[in-house]
């Protein structure tokens, strides 16, 4: 069986580390015909105020996108969220059917292992590199 | 004696009325039925696909699992099938022999088959993909009671998405529908449900 996520490899470089933990941080490894895919990850927030992630950027795409799905008349709507919320002293996961960061109109197809640099931006104006 | 035939004519005339009220608020909520329910979602079609027209008809001996979706889908879709692939290969040889996935394109602009070819086989090399015109694919979807539009964002030019349906349909080997599959659904949980199926007396 084909492993569909890549698995991720972190370094937090950053300048806020202490406030906010990165785990499980991987992107979906789609067919080479996809050229949208989605990053999941657990965000934990260390510090007792509501922390949230207002923006998300990656050089691997055209756009990126904050991501949650809505289910309404029995379907299930993908909508731009204009951020996500980390509950003080919580974690927040970005995960399948649920909360994501969307890599859309991917430049080139991701591969197996490839670590895929995304920035993320803070309410606060804090910002942090992941690569998943 | 004239008022006792009006009385009477009276009580008549409210029995009628009431009678056709009656009759009426139960035509009014007998449309009301379960949705899914194995009398009503199914049918047989045909589709051009991966491997050749697909025509459920000549499927009758093997249970038929549908999911309709689109290959541009980061989330739901990609789930169902990893999942699916999960399931199939849970199967002996003899039993994938009886088992088949179809994926079902609702997005006829931008998933032609080669396309699809490409995309199921990178979940599992069994696995079919189809796809047909707007309005064929409209006519199999209702038949399941399969629910998509797109969705364009607002100041994104050339991109949209397409908000469906995210549960897959069992048909039996007699062809039938026998039940859903939820998105999220154990993988465990559906290898028993379609094994059972597999295993039915045809």
């Amino acid at each position: 069986m084909k492993t569909l996520t890549v698995l991720a490899l972190l370094f937090s470089t950053g300048t806020f580390a202490a406030d906010v933990n990165i785990k499980n941080a991987r992107v979906r490894l789609l067919p080479p015909t996809s050229t949208t895919t989605a990053a999941f990850m657990t965000l934990e927030n260390t510090t007792n105020k509501e922390i949230k992630l207002v923006k998300a950027h990656s050089e691997v795409c055209q756009t990126t996108e904050l991501h949650n799905h809505f289910k309404v008349d029995g379907m299930m709507k993908m909508r731009e969220v204009p951020s996500i919320s980390i509950p003080a002293n919580g974690k927040r996961m970005l995960k399948p059917g649920s909360f994501h960061i969307m890599l859309i109109n991917l430049k080139k197809p991701l591969k197996l292992g490839q670590k895929v640099k995304i920035n993320l931006s803070f309410e606060d104006g804090k910002k942090m590199e992941i690569y998943p | 004696m004239d008022l006792k035939k009006y009385k009477y004519n009276q009580l008549a005339g409210w029995i009628v009325l009431l009678s056709i009220l009656s009759y009426s608020f139960y035509k009014m909520r007998a449309p009301v039925r379960q949705k899914h329910s194995p009398q009503e979602v199914g049918g047989d079609f045909s589709l051009p696909s991966t491997k050749g027209t697909f025509n459920l008809k000549n499927e009758r001996g093997k249970v038929v699992v549908l999911y309709f979706g689109y290959t541009f889908c980061p989330d739901y879709c990609p789930t169902t099938l990893s999942n699916f692939a999960r399931v199939n290969s849970m199967f002996t040889v003899e039993e994938k022999e009886k088992v088949q996935f179809i994926f079902i394109s609702v997005d006829t602009e931008r998933d032609k088959l080669e396309k699809l070819a490409k995309y199921v086989k990178f979940f599992d090399n069994d696995f079919i993909g189809a796809t047909s015109t707007p309005e064929h694919i409209a006519e199999v979807t209702k038949m399941y009671g399969v629910k998509y539009q797109k969705f364009y964002p607002k100041g994104k030019e050339n991109f949209y998405s397409v908000d469906h349906s995210t549960q897959s349909f069992i048909v039996g080997k007699d062809g039938l529908f026998k039940e859903i599959i939820l998105h999220d659904e154990d993988v465990n949980k559906t290898h028993k449900k379609l094994l059972n199926y597999i295993k039915e007396k045809s």
